[in-house]
């Protein structure tokens, strides 16, 4: 359900490049979305589906990939990808642990629309 | 036309949570976020945590709910300083919030700051409010499986309670299942056994919570830093 405050600040950060950069609107966006974020990808294509109706970002298509958790022992140092079920330390087998990545969801990049008429000039 | 961002969707909140951070650490406050499922217990705990503490170090509260203020009422006779924060539709507080409930709030003469998260186990764990540290809880009647269900939740607490303890025996409860879990998902935070009933475990919370304002007052605790 958190999904849709996510959708929404999305929105808000792509309408922001729609008028720095001038242009008509937002053709694709590509997210990576962290493991241990708990997006749901379904959710969230729904949930940009409302957040983004009737502005410039409504209709751009959303690509997701998912990137892996990332965790890092603090008696050994070691770091290492987890499940997301175990965050055990490979070595000391304890889960003295904390997350270097896999909590974010990243904006990659945008596939702007420009205005009509510009492309040509 | 193509162009690469690489930024944080949750950007926003990520700066709201640092300010708040900041300003509760400039002022001397210690902040936590109590999260669990709806009904483990938070209110009973703070209202007895509050008791325990107010006198000597001043407490406030912000609490989260999607609806009603029943729970601001109940802390209320515990404490001069409960903000009430409805989230409406929304299944966890966000920084944005904590920071509008921390306006509310006189900091300056403040001990402790608890925020009461919305019960929920899975929203809420990956939104940083501006918290010092995370207080986990589960309670005996949920049933031992919790800490693998959840497990990002609580692999983010810097303590876990286990809530209502003194029903344990009357449920046949199997403690040794959750201990068992938290070696797989995190052994960082200590495993305290409460009841906001019989105050078992209030003490040993209480100087936990003590423990970990002096050192935040030392500089020493910065979550996410």
């Amino acid at each position: 359900m958190h999904e849709l405050s996510i959708a929404m600040n999305l929105v808000d950060q792509l309408l922001d490049l729609v008028e720095q950069h001038n242009v008509a609107g937002v053709d694709a966006v590509v997210l990576r979305v962290g493991a241990l974020s708990h997006v749901d990808f379904e959710a969230m294509a729904e949930a940009f589906t409302e957040a983004s109706r009737d502005t410039a970002a409504e209709g751009a298509s959303l690509q997701m990939t998912e990137t892996p958790a990332v965790m890092e022992c603090l008696d050994c140092r070691e770091r290492f990808e987890s499940d997301g079920e175990n965050f055990a330390c490979p070595n000391c087998r304890r889960a003295n642990t904390r997350v270097v990545e896999g909590e974010d969801i990243l904006l990659m990049s945008v596939e702007l629309r420009e205005k009509q008429g510009v492309a040509q000039q | 036309m193509k162009i690469r961002v690489v930024q944080s969707v949750l950007e926003n909140n990520k700066s709201a949570a640092s300010k708040n951070r900041d300003r509760l650490t400039k002022t001397g406050v210690l902040c936590v976020n109590v999260l669990s499922a709806p009904g483990s217990g938070k209110t009973s705990l703070l209202q007895k945590t509050i008791a325990r503490l107010n006198e000597e170090h001043p407490c406030a509260v912000l609490v989260g709910d999607l609806q009603t203020t029943r729970d601001a009422e109940r802390l209320t006779n515990a404490t001069a300083e409960v903000v009430q924060i409805n989230t409406g539709r929304g299944c966890h507080l966000t920084a944005s919030q904590v920071e509008a409930g921390l306006k509310e709030l006189s900091l300056d003469g403040l001990s402790f700051v608890f925020i009461e998260n919305v019960g929920n186990m899975v929203c809420p764990a990956g939104f940083d409010l501006g918290e010092h540290a995370r207080a986990v809880l589960l309670s005996t009647p949920e049933g031992s499986d919790k800490v693998a269900k959840y497990p990002t939740l609580f692999q983010t607490a810097d303590v876990i309670l286990l809530s209502k303890i003194d029903l344990s025996e009357v449920l046949e409860y199997h403690g040794e299942q959750v201990r068992e879990d938290l070696e797989q998902i995190n052994t960082r935070a200590p495993l305290i056994e409460i009841s906001a009933q019989t105050n078992v475990g209030i003490e040993r919370w209480v100087q936990w919570l003590l423990e970990n304002r002096s050192r935040m007052l030392d500089g020493l605790v910065a979550r996410n830093a």
